[in-house]
């Protein structure tokens, strides 16, 4: 009996140090050859605090000046996550298992889904600007795209995560396809597409910062203006404006969902019911309605500049489908580099993501003064739009891959936190009491009791940042941080379509590659 | 009014969750279904109205073989065919009318549903289901705002306003203490009373099956060992049961 205790505790102590040991070692890996340096990082601090001091210097008359400009990305971000969750609820049943019709064409329009996912709201701006020209048409139109895209994944995984028994006692009364849509699928997903369309609106108004660099409308633009000019007290001015514009999105998100879980509308009689759900659907057409309307009026572009655009889109796309391979192995070099940057940024983001969700969990650490600084930190680490994060590394470190790792690696800290400690606070009561109960301190709560408890969320947490972070990671060269993205956007911009198609095949394949292996190693540790 | 012949399920090929199984069900009967976790009731209940496909075997409702039966017929079959779960699985955003109107689903063309449209008898309906289970003030909240066994009365109501000939029940009183368990029972006991329905429902509390259900089935790893009548059932057949 002895001997097998031993032998337990000696092979899970071999495992624990042979997966440190690999971790380790691929970070040292990773870190050679992204040219990890911390005297560079250390020697590059006064430089970073410089320009972090010069943006503190806000320069608050500034604000009135942008005002239109920023309430131009407010309204691009809220119509395009507006079209987007619309367009998305009717697609998600296509796409996800459980509510499929067809099984053939749930496999095709998942395929090309995950395709056109793995591209960068970046290209799709840039080429849209190519196409309908400068202006907010063309960042309402990519980040329409883009949003419809995110909005259909996390609706799909919702929907495909809805327990087969909710679906079986509609279809045990006897209803059609089209009832249990109706009448089980789209009340379920309801409360769940406002959170999503929140979501979308933030990833959106952070989007359209980036989408400024090409052309596409909104504040970006001036943002990019002012990077070029070297005005950083500007650009900290319209940061700042950014971050309340975040923070005020989730407020008002958060505000509006209490508001609608607990608002009731008395009914009185089967009459009033009747009348209540009548309006309820002539409210929703009439939203439409108005999104239709105000998308028309936003175009700003006549029908002859449309049918242009339209002509010379079919040019980029037929010059995009003739890839030029003869950029392969410029085009393998970059993405390795992104690749490496990612996977870095994702292991530096998971590590000091997990000592801080210890602190930034209410039900683990009894400060509630901690939680608070903890959690608004966090949050700054992840507004900020990781592409300005990249400048001021940038700044510090030189060109290249690191000032990209370092960016990155902050953002992941940021968002890996915020949603691990989600995940923590929404762990049972018992769970935690039970460890508690034994007189051990706090630490011990966390590593015995959320730790194991949580796993599969943590490992789903590290791919779908690793994922994410393969995503971003492409488009960081546009400021020189290395990867991928400078070959993308130096070709984006000389009209190099043959090689711009190449690139995005290649970001495709590398993409798709890491959904795989993430969803082999999901499907094997949870 | 349920004839199960030589019914087996399979869902890796291998094991048989229900093994060659045997079943005449009369009408107005109310059959309790036991056995320990994982013997195979939730299987069985499930393959009657064939939301789990057979392996093997026939499935006769109303003389009628639905064993082949593809979705368009299955679902005049299941009309006559009210189901509870024990999760309730109720559409927890949408109020208690809506969810005991989704009972009428069977019935509703393509328009209607699209429309969203109930009849005024349907309206009626609904409501006396309501009324039968106790829960006619309850009408216009939402779901997610009852307890537990007001939840289970709800569907209680959702399959009365199906009007069925048979009701299935899955282990519906397992998330329940022991005296709203009690409720639901006698809900069930009071539809099969006066309705001369036919409840079939699976349920682990042993003394609950013994006090309520005419007939009781018991089932270990997938095949029937016991069929009889609650008197019938005594402690050394049980212990035969959950070894």
């Amino acid at each position: 009996m002895m001997k097998s205790w031993k032998e337990y505790i000696y092979k899970k102590k071999v495992k624990a140090y042979t997966l440190l040991m690999v971790l380790i070692a691929i970070t040292v890996f990773l870190g050679y050859k992204v040219e990890f340096d911390f005297v560079r990082i250390f020697t590059g601090i006064p430089n970073m605090m410089n320009l972090v001091k010069r943006m503190l210097t806000i320069n608050t008359s500034y604000i009135m000046e942008v005002s239109s400009k920023l309430l131009e990305t407010i309204e691009i971000a809220i119509i395009a996550s507006l079209i987007g969750i619309i367009i998305a609820i009717p697609l998600s049943i296509l796409v996800s298992k459980n509510t499929a019709p067809n099984k053939i064409i749930w496999q095709i329009l998942n395929i090309i889904f995950a395709f056109f996912r793995t591209i960068p709201s970046l290209v799709w701006a840039a080429v849209l600007v190519t196409v309908f020209s400068i202006g907010k048409f063309s960042g309402i139109l990519a980040l329409s795209i883009t949003s419809v895209l995110a909005a259909l994944k996390m609706l799909k995984d919702y929907i495909e995560g809805i327990p087969n028994n909710i679906l079986n006692s509609t279809i045990a009364v006897g209803a059609s396809k089209l009832q249990v849509l109706k009448y089980c699928i789209l009340p379920t997903i309801m409360q769940q597409s406002l959170a999503i369309f929140f979501m979308v609106l933030e990833i959106n108004i952070r989007g359209a910062t980036v989408l400024g660099f090409v052309g596409a409308g909104g504040i970006g633009q001036i943002m990019w203006r002012d990077l070029n000019h070297l005005r950083y007290d500007n650009l900290a001015t319209l940061i700042l404006i950014l971050l309340i514009t975040i923070f005020l999105i989730d407020y008002i998100s958060l505000h509006i969902r209490e508001k609608l879980k607990t608002t009731h509308i008395r009914l009185n009689n089967i009459r009033e019911f009747k009348l209540y759900k009548k309006s309820k659907n002539i409210a929703i057409i009439a939203l439409i309605g108005v999104l239709i309307y105000l998308v028309y009026k936003s175009i700003g572009i006549d029908k002859e500049r449309l049918m242009l655009g339209l002509s010379q889109f079919k040019t980029i796309i037929t010059r995009m489908a003739h890839m030029d391979f003869s950029y392969m192995p410029k085009m393998i070099k970059g993405l390795k580099e992104s690749v490496y940057i990612a996977m870095l940024a994702t292991i530096i983001g998971t590590v000091f993501g997990l000592i801080l969700s210890y602190f930034a969990s209410y039900n683990i650490n009894s400060d509630k003064y901690v939680v608070m600084v903890i959690k608004l930190f966090v949050n700054l680490l992840r507004t900020f739009p990781s592409i300005v994060m990249a400048i001021i590394f940038f700044r510090g470190v030189g060109p290249g891959a690191l000032a990209g790792v370092l960016a990155l690696g902050v953002y992941t800290t940021g968002v890996f936190t915020k949603l691990y400690s989600e995940v923590i606070e929404n762990i049972n009561d018992n769970i935690l009491n039970s460890v508690r109960v034994t007189g051990c301190e706090n630490i011990a709560v966390y590593k015995n009791g959320v730790l194991p408890e949580t796993r599969p969320n943590f490992v789903s947490l590290v791919l779908y940042r690793m994922e994410s972070n393969m995503r971003t990671s492409t488009i960081m060269g546009i400021i020189g941080a290395g990867g991928i993205g400078a070959s993308l956007t130096t070709n984006i911009a000389w009209r190099n379509w043959e090689v711009v198609g190449l690139l995005i095949f290649g970001i495709a394949v590398t993409v798709a590659l890491i959904d795989v292996l993430s969803n082999f190693i999901r499907k094997k540790y949870i | 009014m349920i004839k199960l012949e030589n019914l087996s399920v399979s869902y890796d090929g291998e094991y048989f969750a229900v093994n060659n199984v045997n079943l005449n069900i009369q009408k107005g009967e109310f059959i309790g279904v036991i056995g320990s976790s994982g013997s195979g009731k939730s299987s069985l209940l499930k393959t009657i109205n064939k939301l789990v496909e057979p392996k093997t075997g026939k499935i006769i409702i109303d003389d009628e073989d639905i064993t082949s039966y593809e979705e368009k017929k299955l679902r005049g079959v299941r009309r006559k065919i009210g189901m509870i779960f024990q999760d309730y699985n109720l559409i927890e955003r949408s109020t208690v009318l809506e969810n005991v109107l989704m009972g009428r689903l069977g019935y509703k063309s393509k328009l209607d549903t699209i429309l969203g449209r109930f009849t005024e008898s349907e309206y009626a309906l609904a409501e006396k289901a309501l009324k039968n289970v106790g829960l006619e003030d309850k009408i216009f909240e939402r779901a997610d705002n009852l307890s537990g066994g007001q939840k289970q009365r709800v569907s209680i109501a959702k399959a009365l306003c199906q009007q069925p000939k048979i009701i299935l029940a899955d282990e519906p009183v397992a998330s329940l203490d022991i005296q709203t368990s009690k409720v639901v029972m006698d809900y069930f006991k009071m539809v099969n009373f006066k309705k001369n329905m036919t409840i079939v429902l699976n349920i682990h509390d042993v003394n609950l099956a013994r006090e309520y259900c005419s007939r009781i089935v018991a089932l270990h790893k997938g095949k029937i060992v016991f069929d009889g009548s609650a008197g019938e059932l005594d402690d050394e057949i049980l212990e035969r049961i959950y070894l």
